[in-house]
C-alpha cells in the first residue's frame, strides 16, 4: 500500500482544467474561462464529483493571496508615472460611473436591495488577466492604449482591495456601520501601506541586494515577506489578502521586481486555477447558474456597451487621440475577475445566495468570452468604424509620447566585453539597456547612472519584455550559454544585428547557422594571442618580455579601477561574497567557473 | 484551514530567516530547511502539512526525471555505473550488517543500508553545475555516478513499496512499474514533441500539461499500489528535456518545486523527535559510512579503473552525503508505520550533518585532494601516471600545454604550421579520458594525469621545458601551474581581474585574460561596423570565415 495519497479532488480539478484549457486555447479563449467552467462541470451544476473543502479550499485561498501579491508586484509607479494623472482620472471616473450603471441595471432588473448593493459593488469592468494576457500576446501591452488600460487596472486594484476589505469585515449593518468600517479599513491600510512603502525604501533594498543573486533564497524570502504582511493584516483585523497586496507593492518598487514577478507567476497560475474552479463549485446547481439567465444576458449587453462609452468618454476627455481612446476602451469591456471574488465573499457573509453568484458567473463568462475576440480584433474593428468615430477627432488631441525602447541596443551581461562596446552602441543607437542578474553589477550601473538596466535572468519572459528584445536593433550577448544565445537569436528581430559569445568552435558554427551576425570566440582569441606570445618567446625574447609586462600592467590598472569603483559605493557583501550559484542560467557566469 | 495558512506562514518565515543565515556563510539550503523544521515543529502540527509536503516530493522527483538525459547515460559508459553499483552494494551491505549487529530487524536494517549506500544528487549538483562547456572531468564523472545512485534510489523506493509496505509482497509490481515507465517513454518519443510544438509560448497551458502528467502518472502508480515517487519519476521521463521545447514547462514547474520543496524539507525536520542514545548510535554509524567509507571506496575504485588520483578523489568527495531518496524512503516508511522512530530520526539527522559537511568538503575538495596526495594516498590506491602517456626520450626545450580544450587544440595546430613550432615540440597534459584518442592523433608527446601531481610534471620533463602555458578556464588547474616550483616561464589564462593580479604576484610570467582580449577585438570590430567602414554582409562573411580557419 502506498501511504500518502495525493488529494484526489485536486488531481481531478487539474486534469479537467488542463483538458478544457487546451480546448479554450484552440478557440482563442483565456484560461480563466476554462477554470470557471472546470468548477461548474465538476461541481453541483453538472457532475457533482468534487467539493470545495480541505486542500481545495486551502489552495484556492493561497491562489487568491498569490494573485493579490502578484498584482501588488506589478504596481510599479515608475511604469505609469507619465500618464498617472490621466489614468487616475479615468480610473476614478470609471469606477463611479460603472458602479452607478450597474446599480441602475440591477435595479431595473428587479433584484433585492442587498443584492443590488452587492451586484453594483461587484460589477467592476476590466479583467487584468485577460487584458494583460491578450495584449502581451499581441505585443500591444506597451502601446499607449495598453499602457492606459494597465494603468487604469492598477489604480482600480486599490479600489477593489478596499471593497474586498469591506466585504470581509464582520458587521455591516447600516450606512453608519459601513462608513465606520470603511474608515477603520482605510486607517489600517494606510498604516500598513506606509510601513510597506517605508520598508521598500529602508529595509528591502539592503535585504534583497544580499540575496537576489541566489534564486532559491530570493523566492523564499519574497514569499515569507508576503506571508508576514498576511499575518500583520490578519492581526489588524483586515482581510489577510490585502496584506499580500501591500507586500507586493513594497517589493514592486525595487529593481528586482520583474525577476520576482516571473518566479511568482507560475505559482500563482497553479493555485489560482483552483481558486477560479472553486467559484464554479460554489454554484449550487444548474438552476442556480441559470436562475437569472436572461437578466445576465441583458445586463452583459447593456454593461458592455455602457462601459465602452464610459471609458471612451473618459479617455477622450484626457486629450488622447480617437484611436487610442477607442482601443483603450474596447479592451476593457469585460467583467473583472474580482466580480466573482466579491461574489464568493458575499456568499460567505451570507449577503447573497448562490443564485446571484450564478448570475455574476454567467455575466463574467459571457463578457470575458466575447471581449476576448473584441481585443484580438480591436484594430480591425476600429478600421471599420473609423469614419464614424472621426467625428470625435480634433486637432489638439495627440497620442502622448511614451518612452519605450525601440530600435535600441541591448547588452546581456555587464563585463569587460560589453563595457568596452557600450559607449559605441550608445553613440549609434541612443538607448542602451543592460540585462544582468548580478546585484553587484546592477549596483555599479545604478551608481554610474549612465545606462538603463534590467535586473533578471535573460531566460525569463518578463525580463526580455521589459528590455523589449523584439524591438531592438542590436543585441550583444556576453553569455556563453548556448541555450541563452539560441533563444535570443530566435526571438530577436530578423533585421537586428546580433553579437553572441561562444566558448567552443562547434557552438560558434551553430550560432552562425541560426543567424548570428558575429560570434565572439573568447577561447579562440585567447589561443590566438597565446600562440603569438609563444612564437615571440621562442624567437624574440625581448619583445615577448615587453608584451607580457605591458599586459600585466594593464591588468593591474584595471584592477585598481575596479577596486576604486567598489570603494566608491558601499557594496556590502555583494561584491565579495559569492552566494552559492546553483548553475541555472546566469548570463554573466563567464567569469565564475568552479573547478 | 487558517491553521494551515498560519503553519505555512511560519514555515516560510522561519525558513527565510534560516536561509539568510545560509546565504551569509554560503551554505546549501536543504540542511537549513531541515533545521528550520526542527524549530517550526515545536509550534505547529506537521501532520496537516503532509498533503502539501508530498507535492514537494512529487515535483522534486518529477524534475529529476525530466533531467534524466538518456543519451548522456548511454555515452558515459558502463565504467561509472559499475563503480557506483559496486560501491553502493558494498557500503549498503555493510550498513545493513551494522544495523543487524545493532539489533535492528531486517527492514529497519535495510533502511540503514540504503541510507549509507546512496548519495544525494541534489546537494552535489548545486555545486557541480557550472557553465556548460567548462565541466571538469570529475564533475562529469560525478554526475553519472550520482545519476546511477538516484536510479538505484528509485529502485529502492519501488522495491520497498512493492515488497515491504504491501499487505502481501508482490514481485509482479516490478512489471507494473516497468509498464508505467514504458508508457512514459512512449509518450516522450511520440506525443510530447507534437504537444509542445503546438503550445509554445503559452507557459500557463504548458505548466498545466506538466502538472497533469505528474498527476496522471501518480494516479497510475497509486492505482497499482506503488509509491508516488515511481509515478512522478515516470512523469518526468515522459517529458523530454530538450531545449527549447520543454524550457517553459520545466521553468514553470521549477518555480513550483521551489515553493513546495521547502514545505517538504521543513515538514521532515518538524517530524524529528528529541534524539536518544539509540538515535545517536545509528546516526554515528550512518555518518561513518557516508563520510568515510563511501568516498574512500569510490576513490579506490576510480583509481583502479584508470583515472588519475585527483579526479578520483574529487569525484569521491561528492559522494559524502545522504541521498534525497533516502529521505523520501524515510517519510514513506514513516507514513506506512514501517520504520522505527530512532532509525527515522537518525536518517534525517545524518542528512543534516552530512549535507553541511559535504558543502565543506566540496568547497575545499582541491586542498583535501592535495593534502591526501602529499600523504601518499593516491599512490596507496595504486595510481600510475605512465600508463596513458607518451613522451619522447630526448624531449627538451619543449612547450608544455595544459588541457587540450579551450584553445589548447588551436595552439597545438597553429604551432604545427609555424616555423618555431618545428623547433619547439609541444607536450600536452590532459586529465580528461574522453579526449585521449584525439590527443594521440594530434600530438606526439602527452601525459595523462593531474597537474597537482609532481610525478606528472616529472614525466612531462618540466626541468627541460622552455615554457608552460595553461589555457584552461579551470582556476584550480591554472593555480597548480602557478604554484610549480620552477624557473621555467609560465603563461596562464585567468577569468577574473583579481586572479590575474594574484597570479602575477605569485610568479606567473604572464597572464592571458580572454575577456579583455575579446573586449578589445569586439570593440574594434564593432567600431568598424558602426562607422560603416564595411557593410553588414561583408562583416558577417568575414566573421564566419574565422570559424573555418
Amino acid at each position: 500500500m502506498s501511504q500518502i495519497a495525493l488529494a484526489a479532488d485536486f488531481a481531478i480539478i487539474v486534469v479537467v482544467a488542463t483538458i478544457i484549457g487546451l480546448i479554450a486555447r484552440q478557440l482563442g479563449q483565456p484560461t480563466i474561462i476554462a477554470y470557471i467552467l472546470t468548477g461548474i462541470i465538476l461541481g453541483p451544476v453538472v457532475f457533482d464529483v468534487v467539493t470545495e473543502e480541505g486542500l481545495v479550499e486551502l489552495m484556492g485561498n493561497l491562489g487568491f493571496a498569490f494573485l493579490l501579491f502578484l498584482l501588488g508586484l506589478k504596481m510599479r509607479f515608475e511604469d505609469i508615472r507619465e500618464i498617472l494623472p490621466a489614468v487616475t482620472n479615468v480610473a476614478f471616473g470609471q469606477t463611479v460611473l460603472q458602479t452607478a450603471l450597474a446599480f441602475a441595471v440591477a435595479l431595473a432588473l428587479g433584484f433585492g436591495t442587498t443584492e443590488i448593493l452587492v451586484i453594483s459593488l461587484a460589477t467592476v469592468f476590466g479583467a487584468t488577466p485577460i487584458i494583460v494576457k491578450i495584449l502581451s500576446d499581441k505585443d500591444e501591452i506597451t502601446s499607449l492604449p495598453g499602457k492606459i488600460d494597465v494603468g487604469v487596472l492598477i489604480v482600480q486594484d486599490i479600489y477593489l482591495v478596499i471593497v474586498l476589505a469591506l466585504f470581509t469585515a464582520d458587521e455591516l449593518g447600516g450606512a453608519a456601520d459601513i462608513a465606520e468600517t470603511l474608515g477603520v479599513i482605510l486607517v489600517m491600510m494606510s498604516f500598513i501601506g506606509v510601513f510597506s512603502l517605508a520598508s521598500s525604501r529602508y529595509i528591502l533594498p539592503g535585504l534583497f541586494r544580499r540575496i537576489a543573486d541566489n534564486k532559491d533564497i530570493f523566492l523564499i524570502v519574497a514569499i515569507a515577506w508576503a506571508f508576514l504582511f498576511v499575518a500583520i493584516a490578519e492581526g489588524a483585523n483586515l482581510d489577510p489578502k490585502v496584506g499580500a497586496f501591500l507586500a507586493g507593492i513594497s517589493i514592486a518598487q525595487l529593481p528586482y521586481s520583474k525577476e520576482l514577478e516571473d518566479r511568482i507567476t507560475p505559482i500563482t497560475d497553479f493555485f489560482i486555477l483552483v481558486f477560479f474552479a472553486t467559484i464554479g463549485l460554489q454554484i449550487d446547481g444548474l438552476s442556480s447558474l441559470l436562475a437569472y439567465w436572461w437578466e445576465a444576458i441583458v445586463a452583459s449587453i447593456v454593461l458592455m456597451v455602457g462601459n465602452f462609452w464610459i471609458m471612451f468618454y473618459l479617455i477622450d476627455r484626457e486629450g488622447f487621440d480617437v484611436e487610442t481612446s477607442f482601443l483603450g476602451s474596447i479592451n476593457m469591456v469585460q467583467v473583472s475577475e474580482f466580480s466573482l471574488i466579491v461574489g464568493a465573499l458575499a456568499i460567505q457573509q451570507e449577503l447573497i445566495g448562490p443564485d446571484i453568484l450564478g448570475y455574476l458567473s454567467l455575466m463574467a463568462l459571457l463578457t470575458m468570452g466575447v471581449s476576448t475576440y473584441l481585443i484580438a480584433y480591436n484594430h480591425a474593428i476600429y478600421e471599420r468604424l473609423e469614419p464614424w468615430f472621426d467625428r470625435f477627432d480634433s486637432d489638439e488631441k495627440t497620442g502622448t509620447e511614451l518612452t519605450t525602447y525601440d530600435d535600441h541596443a541591448i547588452a546581456i551581461g555587464y563585463d569587460e566585453i560589453t563595457e568596452r562596446a557600450l559607449p559605441l552602441l550608445e553613440e549609434r543607437y541612443g538607448d542602451v539597456v543592460i540585462i544582468d542578474r548580478r546585484t553587484d553589477h546592477i549596483e555599479e550601473l545604478e551608481h554610474e547612472g549612465q545606462y538603463d538596466y534590467v535586473f533578471g535572468d535573460f531566460r525569463h519572459t518578463e525580463v526580455r519584455k521589459e528590455a523589449n528584445l523584439k524591438g531592438s536593433a542590436f543585441v550583444l550577448s556576453s553569455s556563453v550559454e548556448r541555450e541563452v544565445n539560441e533563444a535570443l537569436l530566435e526571438e530577436a528581430d530578423d533585421g537586428a544585428t546580433v553579437f553572441v559569445e561562444a566558448e567552443r568552435i562547434g557552438d560558434a558554427r551553430a550560432l552562425y547557422d541560426r543567424g548570428a551576425t558575429y560570434v565572439i570566440m573568447t577561447s579562440h582569441l585567447a589561443a590566438e594571442k597565446l600562440s603569438e606570445y609563444v612564437g615571440l618567446y621562442v624567437t624574440d625574447r625581448d619583445t615577448f618580455d615587453d608584451a607580457v609586462a605591458r599586459d600585466k600592467d594593464r591588468v593591474m590598472t584595471q584592477r585598481e579601477e575596479a577596486g576604486k569603483r567598489l570603494e566608491n559605493h558601499e557594496t556590502g557583501p555583494g561584491g565579495e561574497v559569492s552566494i552559492e550559484t546553483d548553475g541555472d542560467v546566469d548570463p554573466v557566469s563567464e567569469g565564475d567557473h568552479d573547478d | 484551514m487558517y491553521e494551515v495558512l498560519f503553519a505555512l506562514m511560519l514555515i516560510f518565515s522561519v525558513a527565510a530567516v534560516f536561509l539568510l543565515l545560509a546565504a551569509q556563510w554560503d551554505l546549501p539550503v536543504i540542511p537549513f530547511y531541515l533545521l528550520a523544521g526542527i524549530f517550526v515543529g515545536v509550534v505547529i502540527d506537521e501532520t496537516q502539512l503532509l498533503d502539501l509536503a508530498q507535492w514537494g516530493v512529487a515535483f522534486l522527483v518529477f524534475l529529476f526525471g525530466v533531467h534524466v538525459d538518456l543519451e548522456f547515460v548511454r555515452s558515459t559508459g558502463r565504467l561509472s555505473v559499475a563503480v557506483s553499483v559496486l560501491q553502493a552494494a558494498v557500503v549498503g551491505g555493510l550498513g545493513f550488517g551494522a544495523g543487524l549487529a545493532l539489533g535492528l530487524d531486517a527492514i529497519n536494517a535495510s533502511y540503514l543500508g540504503i541510507t549509507a549506500a546512496l548519495s544525494s544528487s541534489l546537494v552535489a549538483t548545486s555545486y557541480l553545475d557550472t557553465t556548460a562547456g567548462v565541466r571538469p572531468t570529475y564533475a562529469r564523472l560525478a554526475e553519472s555516478v550520482h545519476f546511477t545512485e538516484d536510479v538505484l534510489g528509485v529502485l529502492a523506493v519501488l522495491t520497498l513499496s512493492a515488497v515491504v509496505y504491501a499487505a502481501t509482497p508482490a514481485w509482479e509490481q516490478f512489471a507494473v512499474a516497468a509498464g508505467i515507465v514504458a508508457l512514459a517513454l512512449l509518450i516522450r518519443y511520440t506525443v510530447f514533441h507534437r504537444l509542445t510544438a503546438r503550445l509554445r509560448g503559452d507557459s500557463e497551458i504548458l505548466m498545466l500539461v506538466g502538472i497533469s502528467f505528474v498527476v496522471g502518472f501518480i494516479a497510475l502508480a497509486e492505482a497499482a499500489a506503488l509509491s508516488i515517487v515511481v509515478g512522478a519519476f515516470a512523469a518526468g521521463i515522459a517529458v523530454a528535456d530538450d531545449y527549447p521545447h520543454s524550457l517553459e514547462l520545466v521553468d514553470t514547474v521549477d518555480d513550483l518545486e521551489d515553493f513546495f520543496s521547502p514545505i517538504f524539507f521543513v515538514t521532515l525536520g518538524a517530524l524529528l523527535t528529541l534524539p536518544g542514545l539509540e538515535t545517536a548510535g545509528y546516526t554515528l554509524t550512518l555518518l561513518v559510512a557516508i563520510l568515510v567509507l563511501n568516498p574512500v571506496l569510490a576513490a579506490a575504485l576510480f583509481v583502479r579503473a584508470g583515472f588519475d588520483g585527483r579526479t578520483a578523489v574529487l569525484t569521491a568527495l561528492t559522494l559524502d552525503q545522504v541521498s534525497i531518496f533516502s529521505l523520501f524512503i524515510a517519510i514513506e516508511a514513516l507514513g506506512a508505520e514501517q520504520i522505527a522512530r530512532p532509525v527515522f530520526d537518525a536518517i534525517v539527522l545524518a542528512a543534516v550533518v552530512s549535507m553541511l559537511v559535504a558543502t565543506y568538503t566540496g568547497r575545499h575538495a582541491e586542498s583535501i585532494a592535495q593534502w591526501l596526495r602529499d600523504r601518499g594516498f593516491a599512490r596507496a590506491l595504486g595510481e600510475s601516471v605512465t600508463s596513458h602517456s607518451s613522451v619522447a626520450d630526448d624531449l627538451s626545450d619543449h612547450v608544455i600545454v595544459v588541457d587540450l580544450e579551450y584553445g589548447g587544440r588551436e595552439l597545438v595546430e597553429r604551432a604545427a604550421d609555424s616555423k618555431w613550432g618545428q623547433a619547439h615540440p609541444f607536450l600536452v597534459i590532459e586529465d580528461d579520458p574522453s579526449v585521449l584518442g584525439e590527443l594521440e592523433s594530434i600530438c606526439d608527446n602527452y601525459v595523462y594525469g593531474d597537474v597537482s601531481n609532481d610525478d606528472v610534471w616529472e614525466q612531462a620533463r618540466l626541468s627541460d621545458a622552455a615554457l608552460v602555458v595553461a589555457l584552461t578556464p579551470r582556476p584550480a588547474r591554472a593555480d597548480a601551474v602557478v604554484a610549480l616550483e620552477t624557473d621555467i616561464p609560465r603563461l596562464v589564462r585567468v577569468d577574473a581581474i583579481e586572479d590575474a593580479a594574484e597570479f602575477a604576484d605569485r610568479g606567473a610570467t604572464g597572464v592571458i585574460y580572454p575577456d579583455a582580449i575579446a573586449a578589445e577585438r569586439v570593440g574594434d570590430d564593432l567600431a568598424a561596423l558602426l562607422a560603416e567602414e564595411l557593410s553588414l554582409e561583408e562583416f558577417e562573411a568575414r566573421a564566419r570565415q574565422r570559424t573555418r580557419e
